[in-house]
């Protein structure tokens, strides 16, 4: 499946301490023609590609800034110009809900989205609106927005990013995230603060083992009442199918078919690497999506597996969940996409202290 | 619309009865003479019988249970017994019309009659948006129904809760005596106006006069607001926030932990084991 992470603006509502959109100060939206001309890409994409899907992945920025006239627009374009291929677009939405409105959800139906992704944080000060970061308006417009998806029959899966604070009380705060949602599943990932960490939110590798080891032993005991928690569903799923089961940064498949599009058009490798403006591949207007999957960066990073393989990783009996990690986290940390990444740190932790002595699994 | 799927429970004996059309409904009524004439009725208005509410007026001995009742379920808020070596004739045709006994759990009574139906087999349960619940009883009656090695009904709202819940899902414990206002509205005895719980109705306090108004956005403005209140707990952290027990309680209960009390988070944790277990046992676990 080709996975495209869209873009459409930069710029948000919100001021959360882990990300950077809103220091970008970008206000630009992506217009209409380019929209076109985007699904006139797809189009030809999944014709000459008869077997293959395509995910459209609205990212941002906050999505839900684009008014429900923009997401009307995409289904226009979608309807007209794909006719033949729309039902291979598989439309997803990562947004922070505060601004999620009727019109907006039913756009988002027609587009066949039946869950949101959204992120929350039970602390104040972490998530907010402002320079001083207003949790509890934010709070109150994500919960009117998370009330308005339920009535709507939308599922809501909740990404939770592990930050030094969270440290403190780890069950409390996984009982507070499935407390109030469990239409979906929770998925954590590490805090990266790779400039000043001014919130004291840094936490290391072995920290960030050790917070997944104190939930996954209640958790595991707890699974057929609790949902799904990721990544441990997929360190389960794939100690048992003995294929790998984990999100794209651990799945070692992201090179070929992940693209992200930046609100100018401007491609690179996925939604991280557009985030910090790395490895542009050019331009939408003057690459197709098939030109895009084969840039030499794409088969550089593909190439990446084989020598981690006869090298850092080589008989790690771990590979099969960890593929050397993200090669944006690799050139992050070392300057080097080819790299093995620093996730193999928590992995390894995690899952000889914690995953196996209490699954019984060995990997 | 939002209240196009509540399901009204409405008086069997209402005087605008024949305005009542297009519904799913629960009807109330103090006897069980008319009950089959009536269902009848509202079947033909196009209704459909979700329930039949039988609220007694008087001890259960007093009344013949051997009538043909129609097949649909049938929930009696009971208060009394009465005279034990009279109902005992009524078992079989109790058994025979599947009836459901709530009691509420706030007197020694309660108890034993619950136990004691319990243990014939016969359904009953508990009304938990009862006052003054003993929950050191309730506790207590809660070991013996998950764990009783002989034969027994497993009281409501037990059974529901073991039954319906799901890891991915909310449940409402108030569904099982008809008193959630996500699901159902109760039309007065006397007038067209509606409120949201059954307590809303015993205190007058009304959401609407009459079907129509619930279409206006005033109607659904309160309903909103009402539905909003769990929002408080999540942006104030209180301890309900954080608590095991509020997967099945939904803070409903909060006025007995407010009050220091432990038995309300112990009563739930017990269930949520069971739910555990059972569920492990069926294989719903992943490994």
């Amino acid at each position: 499946m080709a996975v495209l992470i869209f873009k459409a603006l930069e710029n948000c509502n919100s001021n959360c301490v882990y990300c950077d959109v809103i220091k970008k100060h970008k206000t630009h939206i992506l217009g209409y023609d380019l929209l076109e001309l985007i699904f006139t890409r797809i189009n030809e994409y999944l014709l000459e590609n008869t077997q293959e899907d395509f995910s459209f992945t609205w990212h941002g920025g906050e999505v839900c800034m684009l008014g429900a006239e923009y997401f009307e627009r995409a289904l226009y374009l979608q309807e007209t110009i794909c006719d033949k291929t729309k039902h291979r677009i598989n439309h997803l939405v990562q947004s922070n809900i505060t601004l999620i409105n009727q019109d907006i959800i039913d756009v988002f139906k027609k587009l066949g989205i039946d869950s949101i992704g959204s992120s929350f944080d039970p602390l104040h000060g972490i998530r907010g609106f402002g320079p001083e970061r207003d949790s509890k308006s934010y709070m109150k417009l994500f919960f009117k927005g998370y009330d308005l998806l339920q009535k709507n029959n939308l599922r809501v899966g909740i990404i939770y990013v592990v930050h030094k604070q969270s440290l403190l009380n780890p069950l409390e705060t996984v009982q507070f995230l499935t407390n109030f949602n469990t239409s979906s599943g929770i998925q954590f990932s590490k805090a990266y603060i790779y400039h000043e960490d001014k919130h004291n939110l840094a936490l290391s590798m072995e920290e960030y083992a050790h917070f997944l080891g104190i939930v996954f032993k209640e958790w595991y005991k707890k699974q057929s009442i609790y949902p799904a928690i990721t990544p441990f569903t997929g360190f389960i799923n794939s100690a048992k199918s003995g294929q790998c089961s984990m999100s794209c940064t651990l799945s070692g498949k992201c090179a070929k078919n992940w693209i992200n599009i930046t609100p100018e058009g401007m491609t690179s490798q996925c939604g991280r690497t557009g985030d910090f403006e790395l490895v542009q591949l050019g331009s939408i207007k003057d690459k197709t999506f098939k030109e895009l999957f084969d840039a030499p960066f794409k088969n550089q990073i593909e190439a990446r597996r084989n020598l981690l393989l006869n090298s850092s990783c080589k008989a790690c009996r771990f590979w099969m969940v960890c593929h050397g990690g993200c090669p944006l986290d690799a050139y992050m940390q070392h300057g080097d996409f080819m790299a093995k990444a620093d996730e193999c740190a928590w992995i390894k932790t995690f899952l000889t202290e914690y995953f196996e002595p209490i699954t019984g699994f060995k990997f | 619309m939002t209240f196009d799927n509540h399901i009204i429970v409405c008086p069997i004996e209402h005087s605008s009865a024949h305005e009542i059309k297009d519904k799913t409904v629960v009807l109330k009524t103090s006897s069980l003479d008319n009950v089959s004439i009536a269902v009848e009725k509202f079947k033909n208005n196009n209704n459909i019988i979700h329930a039949v509410l039988f609220v007694p007026d008087k001890p259960l001995s007093e009344f013949n249970f051997d009538i043909a009742l129609p097949n649909c379920k049938i929930v009696c808020f009971a208060s009394k017994l009465g005279e034990y070596s009279i109902l005992r004739k009524q078992f079989p045709y109790i058994h025979k019309n599947k009836i459901l006994f709530f009691f509420e759990p706030n007197s020694e009574e309660s108890f034993l009659s619950v136990k004691l139906l319990s243990t014939l087999n016969i359904a009953v349960g508990f009304k938990l948006n009862s006052k003054d619940i003993l929950w050191q009883d309730l506790l207590d009656i809660c070991f013996h129904t998950l764990y009783s090695k002989a034969s027994h009904y497993i009281f409501e709202p037990i059974n529901y809760l073991i039954s319906d819940f799901k890891k991915e899902g909310t449940i409402h414990i108030e569904s099982s005596y008809f008193d959630n206002f996500r699901r159902y509205l109760h039309l007065s005895d006397t007038t067209m106006q509606l409120a949201l719980t059954q307590d809303d109705l015993k205190n007058k306090n009304f959401i609407a006069d009459g079907f129509e108004s619930l279409l206006l956005k005033e109607t659904e403005t309160v309903y909103e607001k009402k539905i909003a209140e769990w929002h408080a707990v999540f942006i104030e952290n209180k301890p309900c926030a954080t608590c095991v027990a509020w997967r099945l309680c939904n803070g409903s209960f909060l006025s007995y932990c407010d009050k220091g009390m432990s038995e309300p988070v112990a009563f739930f944790s017990e269930i949520l084991e069971a739910i555990q277990s059972k569920n492990n046992r069926v294989g719903e676990i992943s490994i």
